[in-house]
Parts: structure tokens; sequence; C-alpha cells
């Protein structure tokens, strides 16, 4: 596969009608802007401009292109030569290696970590770097995923799946992969998670950080090339995009063949033992958010089915948008406001609808929810797992 | 007569406009006549290669070594016009292998500076090239717009008390007692006649030259030559790419702002203004070029258009010398009368300086030509540079100072006396709102009430801004730039989809014969905009009540 071209653009606007940040901001061009149309002029080689930035990878740009152009992909490589500065530079940094961090900080425990990350005080610093003082952000879980999967008594049994954690699940929400094992466990398949695997590079490549996305692409596919014809599963849908779709296309002298990405919903769905799944009823009221990552994948809803194995439970499809947060692009102090009000509309959809539990497969959307509407959010997996009888 | 100018220039291409800057410059006053807008003819119907003249290398020396001169002065003077690429020449297995040494001792005689380049840097720079190509050499070709160029020198021009006239065709020239006194110019927008006296006639109208020496009964030997051109929506070489062999079709990829221009072929016309393109023609020169860009078919086309070399000579092709005449008719029974014939937009300024030192010779001026030291464009205050940075991206300044030149301060005033001015108007090819303002002030001198005078008002603009000329080839800046001319102009809704119809009907002359793959889709978005939306074929319909 060779470098993308900018030829498949009509100029037809759809994908900044569709864009989120546009709506939401001046200071963005839009993606057909800072996509496609700047992307003919890049070969010229005359720097780069600073609302370039304001894109927030969320993609929906790319989903709603009637041309199949890979419009984010041209503004992440873009990213990648562009300087904010050093101290937003210091600032990017902490937000796209929270993988980094957490490999030192995890030998401390995790109450003192979070208090030493949550403090008031460090909230101050970190709003002088430029990490919004009022954003939410995520805490660290006590024991990461990896740890406790070992502590998780699997079937042994000739079906596998290969699991990639990826930093949310492992640093802050191991429940929602612990979830996965317990109901491939019973569906008598085994979870497997390799040694080694890291950071899938979406905070990185959101970033601008390139090469060390690259790097990170390479080793992960390293491994999972190793596993071929096994189904590689991940909870989260960002990951799940990076590794299916996008290295191909933003490293495209990497890409590796035969690297099969399947949803988890889709395979609990489509498993001959499906009938082993046995769950009680749900009482309260439930909201499901399709994050965008999830729909950029471009396999409809799978959840949605899924949630539909709780007996006569009903789930509202909010279909209300982007969160707005965007991986880490939420957290930086210049776009605070434009991710809360890029998710108004889901918030104020999320009260409207009563919601008193709400389901999104997205980690930090989870956060960006639960922060605006004091609604309590989790993984579809964690709340079946949970109901699993 | 109801003016009288000591010179008038015929003809608003390069030629014509570089006598133009050169004679007012030597405080000569003098009008140019042009009978359509400026650069409607082959300035701005070439490839766009700044030549260093190592094309001519073997087959020509003389134009060669005046290329290259030339090449140098012109990346000194008109820094805005030209892209500083340099060029590959290149060798591929079926070219003879033995033209190669003859080219490099060719270029070595004319002082052109030619460096081998190992195949594997080559195609590290050059990745798009293909991968059997045998021996690639480095020249000092650059990338040079005609567009720019012209309004360059002819704003230049003005600032001088150089004057021009557009849509002024002449139509008679007037003699008496064997000298020239003048010539009849009709507009032809409305046609009005008028006569403008003067002491000498210049005939600088490139593929027109004979026509116009006709009307005076005076045989000068121009055969246009139409030469083919397809531009393609992205740049897909860094630099020029040649190849390497006895010159031929389909062998120069000049990468030009966002857009890459193939050239071209070589068919002799009787009529200079046959401009004819066909698919079949389109198709014969992607198949060349694929040989050294293996996937050029899959790139994206956004037109093709033709125009034809003013050749100077009895057999034509490209046999013809490329070099230039300067010929005074008064050997021909006509004092005042002189022809400039030949030549090409590389050697533009040498060409308007010969000419200019004859007419200055006859009128007894001594004024030395400065042109090869006075930059077109005087150096942009590095303030308005900057604060021009707080409403474009870098690089939007950049191309609108290159298109405005000394004209930019008034587009950044008409920002700064409101911001919503900077809105961009052409999204392909960064045009705001402003500019398209700006220059809307300065094109077509004539009142919006004539319908028929109004029709070219956008691709005057286009000319002078690009407008039109990216990606969507007018989709979109179209139905905004007559809304900016209804704005700034106040014109009625007729004669606003009058000028936007014919706006629309010529992007669509070039994308005819090159109508497939993503510029079928593109044209689609335009007919479902503009025939269905806007119903700009005028379907009746009926008001119901």
């Amino acid at each position: 596969m060779s470098k993308q071209t900018p030829d498949n653009c009509t100029a037809c606007t759809t994908c900044t009608a569709y864009c989120p940040i546009s709506k939401a901001t001046r200071n963005f061009r839009g993606p057909k802007m800072t996509g496609p149309a700047f992307e003919r002029f890049r070969y010229l080689h005359k720097g780069e401009e600073d609302a370039l930035s304001y894109c927030s990878n969320c993609k929906n740009c790319d989903i709603a292109c009637p041309n199949g152009v890979p419009i984010s992909v041209f503004n992440m490589l873009a990213k990648a030569e562009t300087s904010q500065g050093l101290r937003l530079f210091a600032r990017d940094y902490i937000v796209a290696h929270g993988d980094l961090f957490y490999s030192f900080l995890r030998y401390f425990p995790s109450f003192l970590v979070n208090f030493g990350m949550l403090n008031p005080l460090t909230r101050i610093f970190l709003d002088r770097i430029g990490v919004a003082r009022r954003a939410a952000l995520p805490a660290f879980c006590d024991k990461p995923f990896l740890k406790r999967l070992n502590a998780v008594k699997q079937p042994q049994t000739d079906e596998k799946v290969i699991f990639f954690p990826g930093c949310y699940v492992n640093m802050y929400d191991p429940e929602a992969g612990l979830a996965l094992v317990k109901l491939l466990n019973r569906l008598n398949v085994e979870v497997v998670a390799p040694e080694g695997l890291v950071c899938c590079g979406v905070p990185l490549i959101s970033s601008g950080f390139y090469k060390e996305c690259k790097k990170n692409a390479e080793k992960n596919l390293k491994i999972l090339s190793k596993y071929r014809g096994a189904p590689i599963i991940t909870v989260c849908p960002s990951c799940a995009l990076m590794i299916k779709h996008d290295y191909a296309e933003l490293f495209p002298e990497i890409a590796a063949k035969d690297i099969k990405i399947v949803d988890p919903s889709e395979f609990i769905l489509e498993h001959q033992n499906l009938k082993n799944l046995e769950f009680e009823e749900e009482s309260r009221k439930l909201s499901y958010h399709s994050p965008c990552h999830q729909r950029a994948l471009g396999i409809g809803k799978p959840a949605l089915e899924l949630m539909k194995l709780l007996p006569s439970t009903a789930v509202c499809d909010l279909d209300a948008g982007c969160c707005g947060i965007s991986g880490s692009y939420g957290f930086k102090k210049e776009k605070y406001r434009i991710s809360l009000s890029v998710g108004k509309n889901l918030f104020d959809s999320l009260k409207a609808a009563d919601t008193e539990l709400a389901l999104t497969e997205c980690g930090t959307c989870k956060v960006q929810i639960t922060a605006n509407t004091r609604i309590k959010t989790v993984h579809p997996l964690s709340l079946l797992a949970e109901r699993l009888i | 007569m109801s003016a009288h100018y000591p010179v008038i220039v015929i003809g608003g291409g390069i030629t014509g406009i570089g006598i133009l800057r050169d004679l007012s410059m030597r405080g000569v006053k003098a009008l140019l006549v042009e009978q359509k807008d400026l650069c409607t003819g082959t300035s701005s119907h070439f490839h766009g290669l700044l030549h260093s003249g190592a094309r001519y290398a073997v087959s020509d020396i003389e134009a060669a070594e005046e290329c290259y001169k030339e090449n140098l002065i012109l990346k000194e003077i008109a820094p805005h016009a030209i892209e500083r690429t340099e060029g590959f020449f290149i060798s591929i297995d079926e070219d003879d292998p033995a033209y190669v040494d003859r080219w490099v001792a060719g270029c070595s005689k004319a002082r052109i500076p030619t460096e081998q380049v190992d195949i594997k840097t080559a195609l590290t720079l050059e990745p798009n090239l293909a991968d059997s190509i045998r021996a690639v050499y480095r020249v000092p070709d650059s990338a040079v717009d005609g567009f720019r160029l012209i309004w360059q020198n002819a704003y230049s021009a003005q600032s001088y008390g150089g004057a021009f006239r557009t849509y002024a065709a002449v139509t008679a020239i007037h003699s008496e007692n064997g000298a020239v006194k003048g010539v009849e110019i009709t507009n032809i927008l409305t046609g009005e006649v008028e006569q403008i006296g003067c002491d000498y006639l210049v005939n600088a109208a490139g593929s027109w030259v004979a026509s116009v020496a006709r009307l005076a009964d005076i045989p000068v030997g121009v055969a246009p030559d139409r030469g083919l051109l397809i531009a393609f929506n992205h740049r897909f070489t860094e630099r020029v790419i040649n190849r390497l062999h006895p010159s031929g079709d389909a062998d120069i990829f000049v990468p030009h702002g966002a857009i890459t221009i193939l050239g071209t072929t070589s068919v002799k016309v009787d009529d200079p203004a046959d401009t004819t393109v066909s698919s079949k023609e389109a198709l014969y020169m992607l198949d060349i070029g694929e040989k050294l860009i293996p996937e050029l078919k899959s790139y994206r086309i956004l037109r093709g258009f033709a125009g034809t070399r003013p050749l100077f000579s009895s057999g034509g092709g490209r046999s013809a010398t490329r070099n230039f005449v300067v010929a005074d008719h008064e050997k021909d029974g006509l004092k005042g009368f002189i022809s400039i014939a030949g030549g090409k937009l590389t050697t533009y300024r040498l060409m308007a300086e010969k000419t200019t030192d004859l007419v200055c010779k006859k009128m007894g001026i001594t004024e030395k030509c400065r042109t090869h030291i006075e930059p077109l464009v005087k150096k942009i205050d590095k303030k308005i540079y900057k604060k021009a940075l707080a409403f474009f991206p870098k690089l939007g300044v950049d191309l609108s100072i290159s298109r405005q030149g000394d004209n930019f301060h008034n587009v950044l005033e008409r920002i700064l006396a409101d911001h919503k001015k900077c809105a961009l108007l052409c999204e392909c090819e960064l045009v705001t709102r402003a500019e398209f303002e700006e220059v809307l002030s300065r094109s077509g001198n004539y009142p919006i009430e004539h319908l028929e005078l109004t029709l070219g008002t956008l691709s005057d603009v286009r000319r002078r801004t690009r407008i039109g000329m990216g990606t969507c080839q007018g989709n979109f800046c179209a139905y905004r730039g007559v809304g900016a001319i209804a704005e700034t102009k106040g014109a009625p809704d007729t004669e606003l989809s009058a000028i936007l119809n014919k706006f629309i009907e010529e992007r669509w002359n070039g994308i005819r014969p090159v109508l497939w793959g993503v510029q079928l889709k593109e044209a689609e978005l335009s007919r479902g905009i503009y025939q269905t939306l806007l119903n700009s074929a005028g379907e009746p319909y009926e008001e119901r009540s």
C-alpha cells in the first residue's frame, strides 16, 4: 500500500458538516480543509497551521466521507510535523504517555498515587502546564488487569482468543477486561494475554508523537502476528480501530496481514456455545452511547444486540453523537470547553432519557459522561458479567 | 483619434506585458491592448516550466544558453512567481544511451550545471518514479506560474505609468506615408470602436503575431503549434521531471503549487486560437507519462487544456528554433511597426529588453534596461506579514502575497476593516473573500449595467487568484463568487446567472475531455449543485399559488 493521496476528495464538505469540533469552535477550519485540502499544499513544505491541533481524531469525518478519504489520517500525519512549543509539548507528553507514568507509579499503592495525581495542588500545577483543572481525569486501579488475569482460573481448552488489554483496561478499568474473561470462559473459550503488548498508540498519534506511535505499532504487530489466525479481541474500540485500520494507513510500510481483530460483542453473539450464557433481569433504566471509534469500525452497534440477551430489559440507544473527550483531547486546557460543548447533546439526551446506568465501550467516554451527568457509566460487558447467572 | 500614445503594444501575454514594463521603466509612455483578458493565450496555457535550457542542450545550443541566463535572472527578480524546484532529466530503458553523452556535452557547452544523481538517491527524493529508470541528472529547472508572472509585471508596469486595456482587439492598423499612425480598437464585449494614435506599434501578440501583421499586409512567419497539457489534482513529484531524450510528447512533469502539469504534444494548427483538447490525445499522453510515473493513471486529473506555441519558422514543430526574432518592419515598408516573434516564456524578459532597446533607439531614448535587476514585487513589510498571520494560515499568507504582490496590503486592510472577510471563498486554492474583492475592484473596468460586459468577470478574477482552479473546479467558489459580486457590485439576478453559467461552462470545457475516475464524481457533484439545485440550465417552472 502506497502513501494516500488526497485525490478521492471531491471537496463536498460532508465531513465538515459532520465534524463535532467544527460545530463547537471557529478555531478549527474543519476536516476538509486541514485534511485533503491542505494535504495538496503539504508537498510544498511551507509549514503547518496551528488550527490542526484542534482535530480531536474522533473520526466522524472518516465515517461521513462518501468517498473513503482517510481524512483523520492526513490530520494525524500532519500533526506529527507541527510543534506547539515547549510548554504544550510537556503537557501533551504527559497526556499521551499514561502508560509510561503508570509503569513506575504502579509500585505505589493506588490510593496514594491517585491522591498525588488528583489532589487540588497537583491539579493547579497540571493546569499551569495545560491540563484543564476542571477536567475529570480517570483514577488508577489497585491492581492492573494483567496481574488480576493471572489469578483467574480459566478452562483449559483448544479454543483460545488473544486479548489486547490496552492502557485503559490495564490501568484504570480491569473490570471490563475481567468481564470479558468471565463471559468467554463460560463459552468455554480461554483468554490469552500475551506478554509485551504496549499502548496501541492512539493517544500518541493524537498528540503528534508519530515516531513513538510507530514503535508501539511495530512492537504490537510483531507479537500479534505470532498468533496468526486466532481472533484478537479488545474491549476498547479505539485500540480495535487502531490495530484494524489505522496501523495500515499511518504506517503502510509495516502493515501486517492476517491479523484478525474481532469485536467482543460480535464474537459472543456468533459463538456456538451462546446458550451457555444465561442472565438475570436488570431493573435499572439503561442507555447506550456508541463511541465514535466504535462507529468508525463500520460494524454497527453489536453491543446493543448483545444487551438483548438480558431478559426483559430495554436499552435506549442514545444516538447523540460524540461525547467530546476524544481520548485525551478534553483534558487539554484550551480544548476543555470545546469538549464540553461537543458533548452537550449527549449529556442532555442521557438526562432526558432518565438514565440510571449508562453503557459505553470506550473508557474515556465513561469518564466524560459520568463527570458531566453524574450518571454511573460502565462497559456493556461489565454489566453482562454482573448479571450472569 | 481619441487618444495618442508614443507606443502601443499589442498582446497581453507575457511578452507584451514584459515590453510594457520595460518601456514604462525607461520612462516611455505606452498603452498595451489585449483582445481578451491578460494571460488568456499561451502564457497561461503551457506547462509552467522555467527552463534551465537543458532541454535544448542538444538541438539548439543558443536557445539553451539564453534560457539558462534568463532562468538565473528570473529567479532573482520574480521569486513570488517561481518555485525553485530544480529538475531531473531521466533516461529510461527505451531511450538511446548515446544521447545521454551528447546531452551532457551540450549542457556543459551551454554552461548549464548538471550533476549525475545515483538511482537510489533519486528514488528516495522522488519515490513515485519508476524503479526501472537508468540514469538521472540534476538541472536548475524551476516551476513558474504564468498568471502570477504576468500580473506582477502588469502591476509593476502600472506603477511606472504603463497602461493596459483588456477586451480591446486591434481591428485595423492606420498608416500615413509609410509610417504607423495608430490603431483601431474594437471592444469585443460592446462592439464599440475607437481610434488611438501612436508613433510606434509593437506587435507582441505571440501566436497571433502573423494575424496582427496581416492587418498591415506584412507577412510574418509565425506558425502556431498546439500542445496539450494535463493538470493533476496533487503534486506527485517535488521536482520538474524531464525525459532525457530528444524532445518528444508527454515528457515533462512540472509540480506547480498544489498541482502537477504534464506536457505536452505538438500539432501544427492554422488558427492560433485552436486549443481543442481530445480524450484520445490525453490518453496517448498518459501512456507515455506512465513510463516515468507508473501510478500516473491512478492519479486524478483536474482538466486538460491546450495552448499554441508561437513558433518562428517556415518548418514549424519541435525542430523549429526556440529563438526569437525582433523584426523591424521599416524594411517591409512600414515605419514604426515592430514585431517580436518566436521565443518562449523563459526568455520573455530578454525578448522584451531587445524589443524595447529597438523602440528606444528609434525614439532616441538612452535610458538603459533595468528589468534584469529590479524585482517585480517590492519586499513585503515584515509588519504586514506578521499582522496577516493572525488571519490566515502561514501558507495562505504566502500564497496570497505571491498572487497579489504589492497589492497584498490592500487585501489585509480589507480584512482589518471587516474580519469576516478572511473567510475562504475558495477553499481549494485558499483565496479569502478579501482577496476576491480586492481583485474584483481592479478587474473589469466596465460598468456592470451591460450584461455582456460582465460575462468575463469571474474568470477575470480566476486568472488573478486561481479560484476555480483547484480540486472542486469551481463547484463551491463559483456561487460564492457571484454572491460576492452581487454584494459588492449590486448586479441584478439575470446578470449573475449569466456570469455563473459562463464560468461553470468554462470550467466544464477543460473537464469534458478527461471525464473519468474521481473527476467524474466531481462533475456529478457539480451537476447536482448547478443544474439540479440552482437550476442553472433554466428549466422553466410553474409557480403554484
